[in-house]
């Protein structure tokens, strides 16, 4: 280490609360905006692979955004349902091939996702262990997910209620885990997959129950009337589906009008993506179709408008920064004066004092640099769930 | 040898002005300044260590004329011929004890801070009582071990000329009697001149030489 160096160094370590706070004051001044800039670049560009990796939605005719969220990273607002019916609508048509996404409930703070097996083949999603679902009551886990629910295959997850005061509401089901999936550095990867029509038992749209016209039943049954049976408050609701209840789940009333939270949509090709936009424009359309990259770029022009204000100001703010640690630095010269009048009187020249004095700017300007730097790359790292819940 | 003729020096603030006619010490020999305060005898230290330059007249340093020397000259003749005592110590108190010794090497780059010039620092620390508090920062010392710590570093560069501004000004009686033992120690064994400027006229009588103000100046 040079003299000059050392010296500067050593007079920071002794002065280590003033520099300390020099170099927070500095470090803030550098990362606001480069952390700002690398927090949405790179927000933007994740956002953006997702969004234009999943062409058309069709959800109900509300928020666009939320729809975009809630079907593309499983989060913020769930949109009102739109029947199943738009399903097999979609397929009809013959313009594209249609998956359907029932996402509204969670085990724990894993979004479920009901949906069919054509989702894991059009994300490219396949299974580091086990295998994919293939019933009723099975789910398979993002690495995420598994991760943070300690599961694998073979071992059960339960639904949380959405609401613990809604008697009414759906009741937590046990499901047996069949696979892991790879991991995909998507929001994918946080998801518990069920097929839809498990989504629609956590729902409670489809049930199981014990079958009343067996023999000791007869404390659970309320009337008869010939064939029909009607169930008294004690009947026994399963929480699991299992191989010897299975038979007796069943969902009542038209399937088609059972609830999925949006639609995607893979036209064949370009012409057939026009037409199928074009279906969707009438005014009485009861849904909306959307082209994900187009909300997402509307979404990240904002923030990209907002990062410009934010910029602006942290650059005001920066400046009376800047100017109140020059002041700092010039009134410590003047407290110094006697001692670098002492090193003038023994022999150091003018310009190695400018030297120590410019190496302790200097050493306070890299430190801040790589503190600066380190908490921008931990924002890249993990700010990006960040913004999309400021944004959510 | 110093050797000062037609010497005049007036800051350039004004309000004081220094004259002095002929003025010589010898080699080796140990002269004491006394005079009242504000009479200029930081200022004729200051002089003969070139910190300052006259307007006029001569000064010689063995043989060596300072005054015509430039900035950068006269730096390198001070750090290496001329070692500074000063009443209030000036040391560094972010350093500790050995590198506010070592501090010529490092601010002039005329001396190298090699392997020996550090031991003949930790050498001259431990002449003085200081060895075991080399790693010491400067605040934990008492005011005599201050004094002492601001001696060895006017010593480690082995100057052939001490100026020493009243190196006694701020220490009891012990402390006062022991760092003049070392100037002289160090001068005698060196050949070094020594000169001390003081109010102290109970020191006089360790001086081969006493210029005095009063007289110099009439």
């Amino acid at each position: 280490m040079s003299d000059t160096l050392y010296l500067a160094w050593r007079y920071m370590r002794y002065n280590r609360g003033k520099t300390a706070i020099l170099v927070a004051s500095l470090a803030l001044l550098l990362y606001i905006p480069m952390g700002l800039q690398l927090l949405v670049d790179r927000t933007a560009a994740r956002l953006r692979t997702r969004a234009d990796t999943t062409p058309v939605i069709i959800g109900d005719k509300g928020s666009s955004l939320d729809l975009v969220l809630r079907a593309l990273y499983f989060e913020g607002e769930v949109p009102a349902a739109i029947p199943y019916a738009q399903v097999t609508r979609i397929a009809a048509t013959g313009l594209a091939d249609a998956i359907p996404i029932h996402a509204r409930f969670a085990v724990r703070q894993q979004p479920v996702v009901g949906t069919t097996i054509d989702y894991f083949r059009f994300r490219g999603l396949a299974t580091e262990r086990g295998g994919l679902f293939t019933g009723l009551g099975e789910c398979v886990l993002g690495a995420a997910a598994a991760e943070a629910l300690d599961a694998g295959p073979g071992d059960k997850v339960v639904t949380s209620p959405e609401n613990l005061f809604d008697l009414a509401g759906s009741y937590p089901l046990r499901m047996r885990v069949t696979g892991v999936l790879s991991r995909s550095h998507s929001p994918d990867d946080d998801a518990v997959f069920v097929d839809i029509k498990t989504a629609w038992v956590i729902a409670g749209l489809g049930h199981g129950h014990r079958d009343l016209a067996e023999k000791g039943a007869e404390g659970q049954v309320l009337e008869r009337d010939g064939n029909r049976i009607t169930a008294n408050a004690s009947v026994v609701q399963f929480n699991e589906i299992t191989p010897q209840n299975l038979g007796s789940f069943h969902f009542h009333g038209d399937r088609s009008a059972l609830p999925v939270t949006a639609v995607i949509a893979l036209p064949h090709d370009d012409k057939s993506r026009t037409l199928l936009l074009g279906r969707y424009l009438g005014r009485d359309e009861p849904c909306q179709i959307e082209e994900p990259s187009a909300v997402m770029n509307e979404v990240i022009a904002t923030v990209v408008r907002v990062r410009g204000y934010v910029i602006a100001v942290a650059l005001l703010l920066g400046c009376g920064t800047l100017l109140t640690i020059c002041l700092v630095f010039l009134l410590s010269i003047r407290l110094r004066r006697r001692e670098l009048a002492t090193m003038e009187k023994i022999g150091c020249s003018r310009s190695l004092v400018a030297a120590l004095v410019g190496s302790e700017a200097a050493i306070v300007f890299v430190v801040a640099l790589a503190l600066a730097l380190l908490l921008a790359l931990l924002t890249a790292w993990g700010g990006e769930s960040l913004i999309r819940g400021l944004i959510v | 040898m110093i050797r000062i003729e037609q010497l005049d020096f007036e800051y350039p603030a004004g309000g004081f002005r220094l004259r002095v006619g002929e003025l010589a010490v010898q080699s080796g020999a140990r002269a004491a300044v006394i005079g009242a305060s504000g009479c200029g005898k930081t200022t004729l230290l200051h002089l003969l260590a070139g910190i300052l330059t006259p307007a006029a007249g001569t000064i010689r340093i063995d043989g060596r004329e300072i005054t015509g020397l430039p900035d950068a000259e006269r730096r390198d003749f001070r750090i290496g011929t001329v070692g500074l005592v000063f009443q209030e110590f000036e040391l560094l108190e972010y350093l500790d004890v050995l590198d506010n010794v070592l501090l010529p090497f490092r601010i002039n780059r005329s001396l190298h801070l090699d392997a020996p010039a550090r031991e003949r620092a930790r050498e001259l620390a431990e002449s003085v009582g200081l060895g075991d508090k080399l790693s010491q920062p400067v605040p934990r010392l008492s005011q005599g071990e201050r004094q002492r710590v601001g001696i060895c570093r006017a010593l480690v560069a082995a100057p052939s000329l001490i100026l020493a501004d009243e190196p006694t000004g701020n220490l009891d009686p012990d402390n006062k009697e022991r760092a003049l033992d070392i100037l002289e120690r160090f001068a005698a064994d060196r050949g070094a001149t020594l000169v001390v400027a003081t109010h102290d006229h109970a020191l006089l009588p360790r001086f081969d030489q006493v210029i005095d103000f009063a007289e110099l100046l009439a």
